[in-house]
């Protein structure tokens, strides 16, 4: 098959701006990213044929600037734009933007990123279609009974952003008294994070699990779906391991939750890759979360357990070209677990780390895949997310898959900065992992269980190979040797 | 001076033993018969306390970064000099918070001349998309703010400078 464009420009960095890299180098494609000075000499700048430079004093807003990406994207001679996540890949501006550019934006229409982004107007859409919904209450229906609105759905309720993403303003609400800071605190995170304070509230279902479809629906009518994901173990909203299959999902509850994934996205005129998120409940009953019109960060373990390159998928259904499978031809073999590398500090609430990775050591071996954004000398700052690698382990099943992931972890050396991969291999190691009764507060249920042991022999051990490598500790050594002598500090 | 070895909230002071042409280590009044030899860039083989273990090691500055035992720790080696000037400064109540993390004040709860208790809320930082309350530490006045709503600071640069208020400020 011919490679569906010439050139594509990557909006993006880090690990994603590294995996689209690859799958575009793979096709053919000039591959082109467009980088900030911060990422010159990034990993992603050296997997890309051209770098095609950023201006801004801040490099976050240089990210964020689709009038300037898609105009050094055009001048740059690009056929097509890949916006990865996060940045503008769910900004309908950027991909109207691109598109008057003359260019391709891979991705759904402007359109249906409008519709299916905003969490309100999607909700609404979906209720039309028949799906299946929590109760809500949206704020702008009624503003100034939203609280007493809001109450009428019983405790324990969430507070979100109708813009929202990543967990940014979320807040549960257990008791009714603690409402009205909870609303203020959501409406102030929403407006600084998405310029758009309206919030809507929702029952919250308690040990409630996050499982999500993967969609594929081309410009010629076919929609189908690539299985779903398990994205239950969450921090602060935010998810830290993934799987594939679901474990321990009843037959009948899957196909319902497929079925219903290709419903919306065929209903909404979907093109491009996208997934449909639900809530689960214990009893089984599933909602409607929110769909996202892009890549997402977990795409890996759909890829190793279907075979399919969602990237490639995503570059050939912009170009206009149909889907080369049925949905009977898509089949899901083994298992596949992510586990995501991030800078912060498990034992002090998950807070951001930054500095420069001075060591780098990254698993490999049957089975393992490592999408990496850093190397030595990176620098990490507080710019972006925390996001540095994804390990993915796939097997023959879950328990090989968790197998493989441990020995991943444990041969995982990244030093400089603090990040969560020892805390990774005590969740994967936990026995509340390894039966599979996932829920998205089980971190916080283990959390004592999850924290390090304290060690003195540990603490010995690296303070004595500390002693032993740190340069000035050694030459004061080295040059006082008579002082030691004269105060008969001498054992043999 | 012999330097004082910080890990995971330990202080353990090391101290070198000459023994022939080399040395042994003391760690905290006890000999640990600790050697290190080279496998690979980065990578070494230690023995420590009749153990040999494969350890991974990095430096930057005053910072050893070690990985051992399926673990990173960071290991500062302080100077004990520097150590007292800053115990000093502290006790001399100088009330300065420091940022914890790089990031962008968001929100400024308090103005100069507040009276606060520990834990009323003085800023709301935010860093890496995380939101982190700075409470203040000690009961005061408020003496300075210098990092401005919407401004940027590195880790360890100073958010905020709480007084103490006179004896008789303060409520009976």
């Amino acid at each position: 098959m011919t490679a569906p464009f010439a050139s594509v420009l990557i909006a993006n960095r880090g690990e994603i701006a590294v995996r689209i890299a690859r799958t575009l180098r793979r096709m053919g494609i000039r591959t082109l990213l467009a980088a900030h000075p911060v990422d010159a000499d990034s990993p992603a700048a050296r997997a890309a044929d051209l770098v095609v430079p950023l201006e801004g004093d801040d490099p976050l807003s240089a990210y964020l600037d689709g009038e300037q990406i898609a105009r050094a994207a055009a001048r740059a001679g690009a056929d097509a734009v890949h916006p990865g996540y996060g940045f503008l890949a769910e900004n309908a501006d950027f991909a109207l933007a691109v598109e008057r550019a003359g260019l391709v934006f891979i991705g759904p229409s402007p359109r249906v990123i409008a519709l299916m982004g905003d969490k309100v107007a999607s909700r609404a859409f979906v209720a039309g279609q028949g799906g299946h919904l929590s109760a809500s209450v949206v704020e702008e229906d009624d503003p100034d009974r939203f609280a007493e609105r809001t109450l009428a759905l019983g405790t324990p309720l969430l507070i979100k952003a109708s813009a929202g993403g990543g967990g940014k303003g979320m807040h549960v609400v257990r008791e009714a008294g603690r409402l009205p800071a909870a609303i203020e605190r959501a409406r102030s995170e929403a407006t600084r994070f998405f310029g758009d304070g309206r919030l809507y509230a929702e029952r919250y279902v308690e040990r409630p699990r996050h499982i999500e479809v993967q969609v594929l629906a081309d410009r010629h009518g076919r929609c189908l779906h690539l299985f779903e994901r398990e994205c239950s173990i969450q921090r602060r909203f935010q998810k830290l391991v993934e799987e594939s299959p679901a474990p321990a999902l009843p037959a009948a509850l899957r196909d319902a939750l497929h079925r219903e994934a290709v419903a919306i996205a065929a209903a909404a005129g979907y093109e491009g890759a996208g997934t449909v998120e639900f809530i689960v409940a214990p009893d089984g009953s599933f909602s409607f979360l929110e769909m996202n019109t892009r890549l997402q960060v977990e795409h890996p373990v759909t890829e190793l357990v279907t075979g399919i390159d969602l990237v490639e998928q995503q570059v050939r259904i912009a170009a206009g070209q149909p889907l080369p499978f049925a949905q009977e031809q898509v089949a899901t073999r083994g298992h596949a677990i992510e586990c995501r590398v991030c800078a912060e500090v498990p034992e002090q609430g998950f807070r951001p780390a930054t500095g420069v990775v001075q060591l780098l050591r990254e698993p490999a071996g049957e089975g393992i895949r490592v999408d990496s954004g850093v190397d030595e000398g990176s620098v990490v700052s507080a710019s972006f997310d925390p996001l540095l690698a994804k390990l993915v382990a796939h097997g023959r099943d879950r328990e090989q898959a968790i197998a493989r992931m441990r020995r991943a972890l444990g041969e995982t050396v990244l030093l400089g900065v603090s990040c969560n991969a020892a805390y990774l291999a005590r969740v994967v190691d936990h026995p509340a992992f390894h039966k599979g009764a996932l829920h998205t507060g089980l971190l916080a249920e283990h959390e004592a269980e999850l924290l390090p042991g304290e060690e003195e022999a540990t603490a010995r051990a690296a303070a004595a190979a500390a002693a032993l490598f740190h340069g000035p500790f050694l030459e004061a050594i080295r040059a006082v040797p008579r002082l030691h002598a004269a105060i008969g500090r001498w054992r043999n | 001076m012999e330097p004082l070895f910080e890990v995971g909230g330990r202080t353990l002071r090391v101290v070198p033993i000459l023994r022939g042409s080399g040395f042994d280590l003391e760690i905290d009044g006890r000999p640990a018969e600790a050697a290190l030899a080279p496998l690979a860039p980065g990578e070494f083989e230690l023995r420590c306390d009749g153990g040999v273990e494969r350890v991974f090691l990095a430096q930057e500055g005053d910072r050893v970064f070690v990985h051992l035992r399926g673990r990173a720790l960071e290991v500062t080696v302080v100077d004990p000099l520097e150590r007292a000037r800053q115990q000093t400064r502290a006790r001399l109540g100088a009330g300065e918070i420091f940022a914890p993390m790089p990031g962008v004040v968001v929100e400024v709860l308090a103005a100069i001349g507040d009276a606060v208790r520990p834990g009323d809320t003085l800023l709301v930082i935010e860093s890496m998309k995380l939101q982190t309350a700075i409470p203040a530490e000690r009961e005061g006045r408020v003496a300075a703010l210098p990092v401005a709503l919407g401004a940027s600071f590195r880790r360890g640069d100073v958010l905020a400078r709480i007084e103490s208020a006179p004896a008789e400020a303060l409520p009976a």
